[in-house]
């Protein structure tokens, strides 16, 4: 499709807030490249976005006070000395009070069986993002940055911003990391690192303790160590490991070996950021 | 705690006043704490967030018998707007706000919500109980208005230099 400059600029804002189909997006970039103004007209509405929120974040009007942030957590919090609440209206306020305004909730350990058919369906759901997300670019959802995933999500998905390394050197070669972000798919929301091993693209995606939560399958994983499961899934392969109170799966067209020489590597250092 | 910093900063453009800002928070989470069954694991949590925020300002405005929130700006913006003029080269933050405050309310929040909260349409949405169509729209329009309140700022400022200049060498 031939694409006028006046398409292009009422698609601006779509286009800057990745909001459009990959067709559409393509069609505007052709434009963008044959066009000089449009491109000058694009940079300028990205530059305006920009300008708006920096605005914003550095206005000291717009500040909260730590008054506000005592109060708040003060009010919520139940009152001690009150009668004791239920069980289940506990763990209730935990889960929110973690989500909602981040205090970090203790985990209640409770070892579970091992449930294979909600490990498979977690490795089917990790295939489905990898393909869909490191292959396609195809996502209901754009990714967020690690940073933001971890203000809105789980607190510790900062701390794979730089774990793993950009290289992981493993007993068949390195593998190098080209992309980290968070995103959705499935209703499940990963850390997802995309890496470079052996010529295929390969995604480690770690479930967040509310996906883990939502299939149990956080707890399913008991085994002591850096123990790696390998499960195949619809003719695929994912392995599977346990980081502190997260799971990594880690998929991509490899054989066995390469695929544990690679989760191997990627387990300890993951597991030790998020148990920091 | 980033989410209550953020909730403020939103309360606290649209109700222009600390006190029922704070309150607007307050409320909010307590809210969300109460109605936490109902938020969909996975999801932007800050998205539901301001959500909640947006539906207990609607409920106020309602209770004390005022005007809804949004005037009905979508017919208005419907009128072309041939000429975007360019956007100024020197631009302070103030100078942002400033011009942003001018536009109407409607558009405001649509930008402060794509921009600043970094909400998806589908989320702004959901939030301002609006079609995704009025969402694109009104962020259309309210981009080409606050772009004409740049141009007019800076063409005031540039005046009034001019008028300094002139008369510090008379």
């Amino acid at each position: 499709m031939t694409m006028t400059c006046r398409d292009a600029r009422d698609l601006a804002d779509a286009y800057l807030a990745d909001e459009m189909s990959v067709e559409t997006r393509h069609d505007i970039e052709r434009h963008l490249e044959a066009c000089p103004e449009c491109r000058a007209e694009f940079e300028h509405g990205r530059a305006l976005r920009g300008s708006v929120r920096r605005a914003f974040l550095g206005n000291a009007y717009l500040q909260s006070s730590p008054d506000l942030t005592a109060s708040i957590a003060r009010t919520l919090r139940p009152a001690s000395g009150t009668a004791r609440p239920s069980t289940a209206w506990r763990y209730r306020w935990a889960t929110a009070a973690a989500a909602v305004i981040l205090v970090s909730a203790a985990a209640v350990g409770v070892a579970m069986s091992m449930d294979t058919a909600q490990l498979l369906s977690l490795a089917r759901a990790a295939w489905g993002d990898h393909r869909n997300c490191a292959v396609a670019f195809r996502l209901a959802q754009k990714p967020l940055s690690l940073e933001e995933a971890s203000w809105s999500f789980d607190a510790s998905f900062a701390r794979l911003q730089t774990t793993p390394g950009a290289v992981i050197v493993t007993a068949g070669g390195d593998a190098l990391v080209t992309e980290r972000h968070s995103c959705e798919f499935g209703g499940r929301r990963y850390a997802h690192i995309v890496l470079k091993f052996k010529g295929e693209l390969v995604s480690l995606l770690i479930a967040d303790e509310e996906t883990s939560h939502g299939e149990n399958v956080l707890r399913a994983m008991t085994m002591p160590g850096l123990h790696v499961r390998v499960l195949s899934v619809d003719g695929e392969q994912a392995a599977v490991f346990r980081a502190a109170d997260h799971l990594g799966i880690v998929v991509g067209h490899l054989s066995e070996t390469d695929l544990r020489q690679l989760t191997a590597a990627l387990a300890a250092p993951v597991a030790s950021a998020l148990a920091g | 705690m980033p989410h209550v910093d953020r909730l403020f900063r939103l309360a606290m453009w649209l109700e222009r006043d600390r006190a029922v800002a704070e309150d607007l928070v307050q409320d909010t989470l307590r809210q969300a704490l109460e109605s936490f069954g109902r938020y969909t694991p996975g999801t932007n949590c800050r998205a539901w967030l301001v959500t909640i925020l947006q539906h207990l300002r609607s409920n106020r405005r309602r209770a004390a018998s005022r005007s809804p929130l949004v005037d009905d700006v979508d017919d208005a913006a419907a009128g072309a707007m041939p000429f975007v003029p360019p956007i100024p080269e020197v631009l302070t933050d103030e100078d942002v706000l400033a011009a942003l405050k001018r536009i109407p309310l409607a558009h405001q929040e649509v930008i402060v919500l794509s921009d600043v909260e970094e909400l998806s349409y589908k989320e702004i949405a959901r939030a301002l109980s609006i079609p995704i169509g009025t969402v694109m729209s009104r962020l259309h329009r309210g981009r080409a208005l606050l772009r004409h309140e740049l141009a007019a700022f800076s063409a005031r400022t540039a005046g009034h230099r001019r008028d300094v200049a002139s008369r510090s060498t008379t």
